[in-house]
């Protein structure tokens, strides 16, 4: 009925209804197609900023159903109510000239009217019915609202992509990150290199989950990437550059683990800091939240050793930084870090609660767990593991770390402290602050 | 009554009219239109032209009773409506009540603004319910009833405008306005000739049964529901002064002291009606509606100072209301 004239028979009202359905079916495809475009836009936009890790999974798939459902809503709307039938039989009669037949036919109550009345309406507008051809004279045509929703999709698509081009991927961090992903890829398609392709795919997710790269963890995966691909090159010519291989990007590796740790304890590390408010003024984005020392033995770069063994140059870099805050009148040693916390721990007896970063530290011999990465202990390297956690106002041990050093310390207000479980990091007002704790606390401090 | 039969009907009125009218077909068809519809018809034009050969021409096509009234300011509401009168018979002396020219089934008033208010509201009774009352007792009109009233836009010293209530009880008000150099030329050859063309009767006294079936089925013609909230939004927008504040229309608010009566939205509908049968159609269109706004609706504005110091006539503000108010 709807693709070509209309037999003699037919009633003029059942034109004028499959011309509603008809005209109906073009509104949702109106809507459809206006609303489609900015709902890909915008999928494009929230899919590239999960691909990026500048949103978790959870927060792309709410976000992707929330406009999915704004979209849906407006698509409903707009197709529910935006024509009547009054409206399509005015449509015919300015069709077929029927002087508003279609629009009376369509609209009165019949019992009302005489019937002869009624018939003779029926019959004159059954005349008008051989001059209309709904799929003629009513073809679905893109409205200028697609294009323009189009367009417009387009552009927002299309400056979003220049906008990223410019400020993500072509960020260091983000290629750090992308370059880590091929090779740990690569790595681990090959049966010798599939565990260190396993650290390596670990260690990008764990960067991934936290955040941006810092900057001095930037350098060592730089570095890391190269050495992994100098010895993939070399070591391809024999057993023990295979050796070699695995032991430095072993080393490399465990170090960036060690840096990380410490960032995600110290709120910093990998972590970029957001400002915090007012107190935020003071304390300003520290990408770089380790000490001095595990600066330095973490990167072990600075002094470009190049194809040296890094590990055993990162180790002896350790170890003089320790020796080097040993020797200093202001580095901490671990008998003043017991004296501290001997002294902090009477002030937590008096109710004073902590006073700063050395109140974890026990009389005494330091204990392994306090040995920066690459000291030995009596468990080798494997038993010298800590988190350092500084306080801002911890002047004494900031003076040490890098960064004061560099003039990017701990700048903030002075916190309170007390014996009051600290505030989760992911709120704005929460202290900034670094201490030294063993490792086993570090769940305390989450 | 068949549509066809009335069609054919109001085409010869209007083909006997023509005979001794020329040109005025839209008034003349207005005039038809007002006459089925049961209401009476304010016709206003300068002097000579036409507008009492127009009436009497009418009146002798439709084969009704016919009288006319001189209306002057000396006239009186007796003179009008009838008066009781001394008579005697067989040495018995009596009153008995003399009918005047109200009584006719279609009475001109011609010059209606000339009488005094006291006269013309003599007038008001008889049109609104086809009945008068003298002396307490009350004399129905005869059936059908019409008035046809014309009056002089100028020389309006001595004149007596019509009041408001007054005008409201007109079915339309027909502007009659100057031939064209054809029709003119027309009229000297018919009115300076030997020639004499009259009407011929196409109905009688003796038909108030087939006028009545076609009044009938004037009030039967069908019209839809989004015609009539077409002709709702157009009274409503006459309006200068409505619920929520100020009239939307511009010219309505500045130039209007009173809108449409509910009258007006009758006068439309029913001349609407008509003249979709007119037209050969059982059904009201947009078209219809929009034939009849103005003459249905010109009388009925009241216009402030405003207005006519800025020469601002109704017709102009009625432009402006069909120009804004959308159909749908």
């Amino acid at each position: 009925m709807l693709g070509g004239s209309f037999s003699k028979g037919a009633l003029p009202e059942r034109v004028v209804n499959d011309l509603h359905r008809r005209l109906r079916r073009h509104g949702w495809w109106d809507g459809l197609l206006k609303f489609s475009p900015p709902l890909l836009a915008f999928s494009y936009l929230v899919f590239t900023f999960f691909m990026a890790s500048w949103i978790g999974g959870e927060v792309t798939v709410f976000t992707l159903a929330a406009s999915l459902g704004i979209i849906l809503g407006l698509f409903l709307h707009f197709g529910w109510t935006n024509l009547s039938a009054a409206s399509v039989a005015r449509f015919i009669d300015d069709r077929v000239d029927g002087k508003d037949r279609f629009v009376t036919l369509t609209t009165i109550d019949p019992t009302l009217y005489p019937s002869f009345l009624i018939h003779r309406l029926r019959r004159e507008a059954t005349g008008f019915l051989d001059r209309i051809n709904i799929k003629r004279d009513f073809p679905y045509r893109f409205r200028r609202s697609f294009f323009v929703s189009l367009i417009g999709s387009l552009v927002f698509v299309l400056l979003s992509h220049i906008f990223l081009e410019t400020n993500l991927y072509s960020s260091p961090q983000a290629t750090s990150i992308k370059e880590l992903s091929v090779l740990a890829r690569e790595l681990s398609q090959s049966p010798r290199f599939a565990e260190l392709g396993r650290s390596l795919n670990d260690l990008e997710s764990r960067i991934r989950e936290q955040g941006l790269l810092g900057a001095g963890n930037e350098d060592l995966v730089q570095k890391l990437l190269r050495q992994i691909r100098q010895q993939l090159a070399a070591g391809g010519r024999s057993g023990e550059g295979r050796s070699d291989l695995l032991r430095q990007a072993t080393g490399t590796l465990q170090g960036l683990a060690e840096s990380m740790e410490k960032g995600q304890g110290m709120g910093g590390g990998l972590t970029a800091r957001q400002p915090r408010g007012k107190e935020g003024a003071g304390k300003e984005l520290i990408e770089r939240g380790d000490g001095g020392g595990s600066e330095d033995s973490t990167m072990g770069g600075k002094t470009k050793q190049g194809g040296e063994n890094s590990v055993q140059a990162r180790m002896e870099k350790s170890g003089k930084d320790r020796r080097d805050i040993d020797r200093g009148g202001k580095d901490r040693s671990a008998d003043e870090i017991g004296e501290d916390k001997g002294a902090v721990s009477k002030e937590e007896a008096q109710g004073k609660g902590r006073k700063d970063g050395h109140e974890m530290v026990a009389h005494g011999e330091m204990p392994e767990r306090y040995y920066k990465a690459g000291e030995r202990g009596e468990k080798g390297i494997e038993g010298a593991r800590f988190v350092i956690v500084e306080l801002p106002e911890a002047e004494g041990l900031s003076e040490v770390s890098g960064a004061v050093k560099r003039g990017r310390g701990l700048r903030g207000p002075k916190v309170t402290v007390s014996n009051i479980p600290l505030p989760p990091r992911s709120r704005r007002d929460a202290p900034l602050e670094k201490q030294r704790i063993p490792l086993e606390y570090r769940g305390m401090l989450r | 009554m068949e549509p066809e039969r009335l069609q054919k009907i109001l085409s010869q009125l209007e083909m006997e009219v023509g005979k001794t009218i020329v040109g005025h077909k839209d008034v003349i068809r207005k005039v038809l239109l007002a006459f089925l519809s049961g209401g009476h018809v304010l016709l206003e034009g300068v002097p000579g032209l036409g507008k009492t050969l127009l009436i009497k021409s009418m009146c002798r096509a439709l084969g009704l009773s016919f009288k006319r009234v001189q209306f002057t300011p000396d006239l009186m509401p007796s003179d009008i409506i009838g008066t009781q009168v001394l008579t005697e018979s067989d040495g018995r002396r009596d009153f008995q009540f003399k009918r005047g020219p109200i009584f006719a089934q279609v009475v001109l008033a011609d010059e209606i603004n000339r009488a005094t208010p006291k006269t013309q509201s003599a007038v008001l009774e008889a049109m609104e319910e086809s009945q008068v009352t003298v002396f307490g007792e009350t004399f129905p009109l005869g059936s059908p009833f019409m008035v046809l009233a014309t009056q002089n836009p100028i020389e309006l010293e001595g004149t007596y405008p019509l009041p408001e209530a007054q005008l409201d009880r007109f079915f339309f008000k027909l502007l009659v306005t100057p031939p064209t150099p054809d029709q003119l030329r027309e009229i000297l050859h018919r009115t300076t000739g030997t020639e004499i063309n009259e009407p011929t009767p196409v109905l009688s006294e003796h038909s108030v049964e087939l006028i009545g079936e076609m009044k009938l089925l004037l009030r039967q013609v069908i019209i839809a529901p989004p015609l009539e909230d077409y002709v709702v939004r157009l009274i409503h927008a006459t309006q200068p002064t409505v619920e929520k504040g100020e009239a939307p229309i511009p010219e309505v608010r500045e130039y209007l002291r009173f809108g449409a009566s509910p009258r007006g939205a009758q006068a439309i509908i029913l001349g609407a009606k008509g003249n979709a049968l007119v037209e050969g159609k059982v059904h009201v269109s947009y078209e219809d509606i929009e034939s009849v706004i103005y003459p249905a609706l010109r009388h009925r504005l009241v216009l402030n100072f405003q207005a006519e110091a800025d020469n601002v006539d109704a017709d102009k503000i009625l432009a402006a209301v069909v120009k804004k108010i959308p159909r749908d």
